[in-house]
């Protein structure tokens, strides 16, 4: 069943590479979802998801030619396009800081039980609240995986800036969570 | 991957399970929308079922004519401010009147107008005004000579220098070389006759 699923994928993929519309669109709502989940990750609402979104599927059936199945699975492809997207974006509206050195990272005691009794709108909600760079920065760390090291390179900023948006991420969520004890 | 605190892994769950808004319809339309202008496909590219629009070649011949309309009525301004255009007022140069005498210092013979200092004025100069040139040549004033009167100024605006521009004509020149005079100049032939001198026996 999954290499049947596969199978199909390729042939949209073909059909993208010869700029077919339907296969396209086809593409795109397969996708969906997923692109649409990582998108909201890296926006401040819906409206900055889909700004990211039609952006991100416009740049991938452009570069589509380039994809080699051989290399890697789609949705991590994808998933790249996506996140390099919601940086970009997130970059035209907000100057990063490139380079702050700490000497201590503080590390605050959030309650496990608080966020699991939370949903995961309200977690996405206290995110957003975080200044966009360091929102940015933490989703990257936090929930993507990228060490400081790989963000510093995707965000052209010191390794130091990166571990201090994750500090200062930290230190901010502490604080609006505090209330929820 | 990161060693990070079990709370982060909480939220790194809860964000993957975010609940996705039902925007696909409206976000393909924008999509579509760009990629009908950046990659169009061969279906809206070459359409021959939709026939050429008549307006564009309105359109066109609409803007050569108002251009060629622009133009005539460009010329036609221009030619109309060339008619109205009052024509250069020649100045007026009043004739200065020859030195007063005692005799006609009558009412009927009004004193000269008020002249300009810096007025052109023909004719006769007046005794305070004559420069020692005119003076001795006893001539009359050319035509753009400058009186210098300081009790009347302003009546008159200052008259340029308005002398007719001399059409120089072309110059020829001579390629023989000119000829020296030999000897000295002033002798002639004269002098040097011998004549004999008559208290001489």
């Amino acid at each position: 069943m999954l290499q049947e699923t596969e199978i199909d994928i390729l042939s949209v993929i073909e059909g993208c590479k010869q700029n077919n519309r339907r296969s396209q669109q086809m593409l795109y709502r397969h996708f969906y979802a997923f692109a649409m989940s990582v998108a909201l990750r890296y926006s401040r609402d819906e409206h900055d998801a889909a700004d990211i979104m039609s952006l991100a599927f416009v740049k991938l059936f452009k570069s589509i030619h380039s994809y080699d199945a051989s290399k890697g699975n789609f949705y991590s492809w994808l998933k790249r396009i996506v996140i390099n997207e919601g940086l970009d974006h997130i970059k035209a509206r907000h100057k990063f800081i490139t380079d702050v050195e700490i000497e201590l990272v503080e590390e605050p005691s959030i309650s496990n039980a608080v966020i699991e009794k939370m949903n995961s709108q309200d977690v996405m909600t206290h995110i957003q609240k975080l200044p966009p760079a360091t929102h940015a920065v933490f989703v990257l760390y936090a929930v993507e995986g990228y060490n400081h090291r790989e963000i510093a390179e995707k965000l052209a900023i010191s390794e130091g800036t990166s571990k201090w948006h994750v500090s200062e991420a930290r230190k901010k969520l502490q604080q609006q969570l505090q209330h929820l004890k | 991957m990161n060693d990070n605190p079990i709370y982060e892994q909480l939220i790194a769950q809860k964000l993957q399970q975010l609940p996705v808004p039902d925007m696909a319809d409206a976000i393909w339309a924008r999509i579509e929308m760009q990629l009908d202008n950046d990659m169009p496909t061969d279906d809206t590219n070459n359409s021959p079922s939709t026939p050429p629009s008549p307006i564009k070649p309105l359109r066109k011949t609409m803007g050569w004519l108002t251009a060629i309309i622009a133009v005539i009525a460009i010329i036609v301004i221009n030619k109309q401010r060339q008619q109205t255009q009052p024509a250069p007022t020649p100045y007026v140069i009043e004739q200065q009147q020859t030195i007063p005498s005692a005799q006609s210092n009558k009412p009927d013979n009004p004193l000269p107008a008020p002249v300009n200092k810096n007025t052109v004025m023909p004719g006769v100069i007046t005794p305070g005004n004559v420069d020692s040139v005119s003076s001795q040549q006893n001539i009359p004033a050319p035509i753009n000579t400058v009186l210098l009167n300081d009790s009347v100024n302003n009546v008159l605006p200052p008259v340029v220098n308005q002398q007719p521009q001399l059409i120089q004509a072309p110059v020829t020149i001579d390629s023989t070389p000119v000829k020296k005079r030999r000897g000295a100049q002033g002798i002639t032939d004269k002098d040097y006759r011998i004549v004999p001198d008559p208290k001489k026996p």
